[in-house]
């Protein structure tokens, strides 16, 4: 388990508006970049905001990622409901 | 000179973001109060300003988290969240005093971090938005980790402070100090909106009881019942050590759940 990758990606998309963009334009050439799992991989790539909060990641990463993703505030907490 | 004025101040982002959110009485009523520590603040004369305070995730990751960062440089950069509302720029700062600062808690047991360039959040520039809206107050940060386990303790935490008050009283500035963040709250976490009240209450009447006892006392258990974003309390014991012998006066306190936070205002005044 590394979430510290998937910590790392999200940091990275949290206020850099180019990053945002390179993600935007291309998020396989940005996954390249980090050592991630094969669950982490799917868990991203589907945008699975409940499984990457369960794997422990900062909820002040995961939020700004959600958005990045295009989940509205209410969308986000539904995805986290019931996890501490 | 010595420390001239000290307050503690809510941070949320709401507050100046999202106001209309909140009720309308509640949301009018807090930013009456926080408007009015401007003056408070004005009438100390200070020099500078020395904030406790918390960043999330702008300046360090989890690659190179300390404990305690001060911010040295000759200004500082901010706001990093453009939504804010409040136009990015340069703030101030004071490295005369933040080496002072340095050199005084190493004497103290304590080798802090340092940085050149210490930018800005909503930690900081939400009360800098009522305080010194103006930017012409150099601040000096002093950044504690409250976003990443482990965290320094309350204890560790309210000793630093005391080291600081000792350079502080010693200089030859006037020097505001000002903790931010809390009370209870939970950020992006599913219990968001939640807020403790009970444990808002008992933290500042410790404040307010100027009870060093309590306040050092509290341990990172006890703070975590105040949910993620509520771990900001130490910068209010930080906060506390710094001014021993004074007690809290708290201005307000609201729960704010449209702001998702216990929303506290306090000033902290010498014992008679």
């Amino acid at each position: 388990m590394s979430a510290y990758q998937i910590a790392k990606l999200m940091y990275r998309l949290k206020d850099d508006e180019a990053a945002i963009a390179a993600w935007k334009a291309d998020s396989e050439a940005v996954l390249a970049g980090y050592d991630l799992t094969a669950d982490e991989l799917t868990a991203i790539r589907a945008k699975d905001i409940r499984t990457l909060y369960a794997m422990g990641v900062h909820p002040l990463l995961v939020r700004p990622f959600s958005v990045v993703s295009g989940l509205a505030p209410a969308e986000y907490l539904k995805a986290i409901e019931g996890l501490d | 000179m010595a420390i001239v004025f000290a307050c503690g101040a809510a941070h949320a982002p709401g507050i100046v973001a999202w106001p209309e959110r909140a009720p309308t009485d509640q949301a009018e009523r807090f930013h009456r109060v926080y408007r009015s520590m401007r003056p408070l603040l004005e009438a100390a004369k200070p020099d500078v300003l020395v904030a406790f305070t918390s960043e999330h995730w702008v300046n360090f990751f989890l690659d190179n988290m300390p404990p305690f960062c001060i911010g040295i440089g000759e200004s500082h950069f901010g706001p990093t969240e453009k939504w804010l509302g409040m136009a990015q720029g340069k703030f101030p700062g004071d490295r005369a005093l933040a080496m002072e600062i340095l050199a005084g808690t190493q004497e103290a047991g304590f080798d802090l971090a340092f940085s050149e360039e210490l930018n800005f959040d909503h930690g900081l520039i939400v009360p800098m938005m009522f305080l010194t809206p103006d930017k012409n107050l150099p601040i000096v940060p002093i950044v504690v980790n409250t976003v990443s386990h482990p965290m320094p303790l309350p204890s560790r935490c309210f000793d630093l402070g005391a080291a600081v008050g000792r350079v502080a009283q010693a200089s030859g500035k006037r020097i505001a100090v000002m903790a931010t963040g809390g009370l209870s709250h939970w950020p992006g976490q599913s219990r968001a909106g939640t807020i403790n009240q009970p444990f808002d209450i008992e933290f500042l009447g410790a404040l307010e009881r100027g009870d060093a006892k309590r306040l050092r006392g509290y341990t990172a258990a006890e703070v975590a019942l105040a949910g993620g974003g509520g771990e900001e309390v130490r910068n209010w014991i930080a906060l506390a050590g710094c001014v021993q012998g004074w007690r809290g006066r708290t201005l307000a306190y609201e729960p704010v759940s449209a702001w998702a936070t216990g929303c506290g205002l306090a000033v902290f005044e010498q014992a008679a």
